[in-house]
């Protein structure tokens, strides 16, 4: 194992929970713990690695929210699965060189290899071939995959090695990571950032319409390869705080919350970055108060909470918004149906309501003013 | 070859374009030049190559055989001078822009796509800005410059792809299908915007689905099937004959066009 300094909360947390006389002074003591955490009172290694995860949300908010546009929110995925076979024959590789410690770059690098390959294998079924993109994605995300569980299974065989560590990539924790593991982190995450934020307007141009954007001289397959690797730089970002299986959900959850909530590209950036750094906040200072909870699931799991409450109240594209802007058609629907009905019913000598021979909600339809409240449609040409 | 000067040359010529599809020809031999100045209807069933000429001949897609020239040059050379339009449905209208925002990647020259929006204070910008909103106006969009694309009807989406071509400032302006889903009295506006530009000078050249309005406001034709079946004057290249035989009856296009 290495020895360098670990969360020194963990264990305070530890104490407090073991040291409680009752069930809910332990949970006053949790939360106090979390409190402290979160306004990063948690001690110098507890607050490097929390504010490293944060701008892994915000990174991975950002660069999701062009994966998403682009239509390759699924590349993440691919990526992040197909990393696992790079990770465990980099690992081998380090075994078999006799090294005792586990070396982050190595498995970044074995990560960033077998994620590029994968990559590289979609885009080109994606173009030369009749299959769907997405048909693309899922065959090479599963079966990159199985190749990772078999090179994994033969990790297993190598004694001495510390694959402890190795499990911890696959799910996430921030529990053993080092101040340097998190700068590593942190550097790789904005560098992404400021990538993406200075190819703002080129990625937005392609993600809309790849056909004009190329027609203007926009080198569009270079814009590809580097979202693709923008993509990749968030997940190897990813690879220890939040695990290889989760990070994809990092990049796609935060950038559909935004853009439940926005309707231009700029904020729906700003949004998701503030949606991804909210749940690595949350999710990894209560990862480092509970620290049975491995982070990477706690951050996903705030994540995916963020966008089930945005699915639900969004304003413009929520479910509940648009289930009342329905029922309130409806209703005025019902109301021009029964004013008809009564017209024609009632005993005007001078009407030329419509005779209506059938039930009421058979009213004319040409008597409804249909235009008014009907939402989304654009008033005509003027 | 005699050289001739640069202006002489046609906006756009094809020469010998073949295009294909693993192993299935889209578009066989296509040997033709607009005329400058002139509205140009490309007009052909179903799979005739119509759209495939325009993308072969702005690079997008790869030609097995044949060449592409732009006033003489290539399409790379000539870029900032030709405004390409795709088809409608060939983009998420879902997308989060503003009207004014897509006509503003048209204003957009060389280098400030390098420059992001929040990035770019001063002349430069607000010219651009100005711009587009002049050419939303001109379409008749002045009042849905700042709404997201996606609460466009399909005639206003039509008219920002356009506007965003006006935007380019083009000499040449290729335009797919762009009456496609348009009503009546857009298709009316779009056509005298593109007649006016004919006027100044500018070739436009457009595929078309309608052969009566291919024939009744279209100078020249460009008759497709695979391969060129007629040139010329639009009433003479889509003659009862001509369109006769470019619909084969071994096309299920004919059928729906007749």
């Amino acid at each position: 194992m290495l020895d360098v300094p670990r969360w020194p909360l963990a264990s305070l947390a530890n104490a407090a929970m073991t040291d409680g006389t009752a069930a809910g002074q332990d949970g006053a003591a949790l939360l106090q713990a979390w409190a402290r955490v979160l306004t990063f009172g948690g001690g110098y290694n507890t607050n490097v690695v929390l504010m490293g995860t944060i701008l892994l949300g915000i990174s991975a908010g950002a660069v999701g929210s062009f994966a998403m546009l682009k239509g390759r929110a699924l590349v993440a995925d691919a990526i992040s699965h197909a990393s696992l076979v790079g990770v465990a024959l980099a690992f081998l590789l380090h075994a078999a060189l006799g090294q005792e410690e586990r070396s982050m770059p190595l498995l970044m690098l074995g990560a960033a290899l077998s994620g590029a390959c994968a990559v590289a294998s979609i885009e080109w079924i994606a173009r030369n071939t009749r299959l769907s993109p997405e048909t693309a994605v899922a065959t090479i995300s599963s079966a990159s995959f199985g190749a990772g569980i078999v090179a994994l299974s033969a990790t297993r065989r190598v004694s001495g090695a510390d694959r402890a560590g190795l499990d911890e990539l696959i799910f996430g924790s921030t529990a053993s990571m080092t101040s340097a593991d998190a700068a590593l982190m942190a550097i790789l995450a904005t560098t992404a950032l400021g990538a993406t934020l200075a190819l703002y307007k080129v990625l937005t141009a392609v993600a809309f319409n790849e056909r004009f954007a190329r027609s203007r001289g926009l080198p569009v397959q270079l814009l590809d390869a580097v979202l693709a690797a923008l993509v990749g730089a968030v997940a190897m970002a990813g690879l220890q705080a939040v695990g290889m299986l989760l990070v994809a959900a990092l990049l796609v959850a935060p950038a559909a919350t935004a853009r439940l909530w926005t309707t231009r590209v700029a904020p729906m950036v700003v949004v998701a970055a503030a949606a991804g750094a909210g749940a690595a906040w949350v999710g990894a200072s209560i990862s480092a108060v509970t620290p049975s909870a491995p982070a990477g699931p706690l951050i996903i799991l705030s994540a995916a909470a963020t966008f089930l409450v945005s699915l639900l109240v969004a304003p413009e594209r929520g479910v509940l918004s648009g289930w009342l802007r329905h029922r309130r058609l409806a209703a005025a629907a019902r109301r021009a149906a029964a004013e008809a009905a009564s017209g024609a019913t009632s005993p005007a000598p001078s009407s030329t309501a419509p005779i209506s021979t059938g039930p009421s909600s058979t009213a004319p339809i040409s008597t409804a003013p249909i235009s008014t409240g009907a939402p989304h449609t654009g008033p005509g040409r003027t | 070859m005699i050289l001739r000067s640069r202006e002489a040359l046609a906006p756009l010529a094809l020469r010998s374009l073949s295009v294909g599809y693993r192993g299935v020809p889209a578009l066989w031999d296509v040997s033709w030049e607009a005329r400058e100045g002139a509205l140009t209807a490309i007009v052909g069933p179903n799979g005739a190559g119509k759209s495939t000429l325009l993308n072969a001949a702005i690079g997008a897609l790869r030609p097995l055989a044949g060449e592409t020239f732009f006033w003489g040059q290539s399409f790379a050379d000539a870029r900032s001078r030709v405004a390409y339009v795709p088809q409608r449905e060939s983009v998420d209208w879902d997308f989060p822009v503003t009207a004014l925002e897509v006509v503003e990647m048209g204003a957009a020259r060389r280098f400030d796509w390098l420059l992001p929006a929040w990035a770019r204070r001063g002349e430069a910008h607000r010219r651009h800005r100005m711009e587009a909103h002049s050419c939303l106006d001109e379409l008749g969009l002045g009042a849905f410059a700042d709404r997201p694309i996606g609460q466009l009807s399909g005639g206003q989406q039509q008219r920002v792809f356009l506007a965003r071509a006006l935007a380019q400032q083009a000499d040449l302006l290729l335009l797919d299908e762009p009456f496609a889903g348009v009503d009546a009295e857009t298709e009316d506006a779009l056509f005298q915007r593109l007649r006016r530009l004919c006027s100044e000078g500018t070739t436009v050249v457009a595929v078309h689905h309608d052969l009566d309005t291919a024939r009744s406001r279209f100078d020249d034709a460009l008759l497709l099937a695979g391969s060129v079946v007629a040139t010329g004057p639009a009433r003479e290249a889509l003659s009862e004959d001509n369109v006769r035989r470019a619909f084969a009856p071994t096309s299920p296009a004919a059928h729906q066009l007749a």
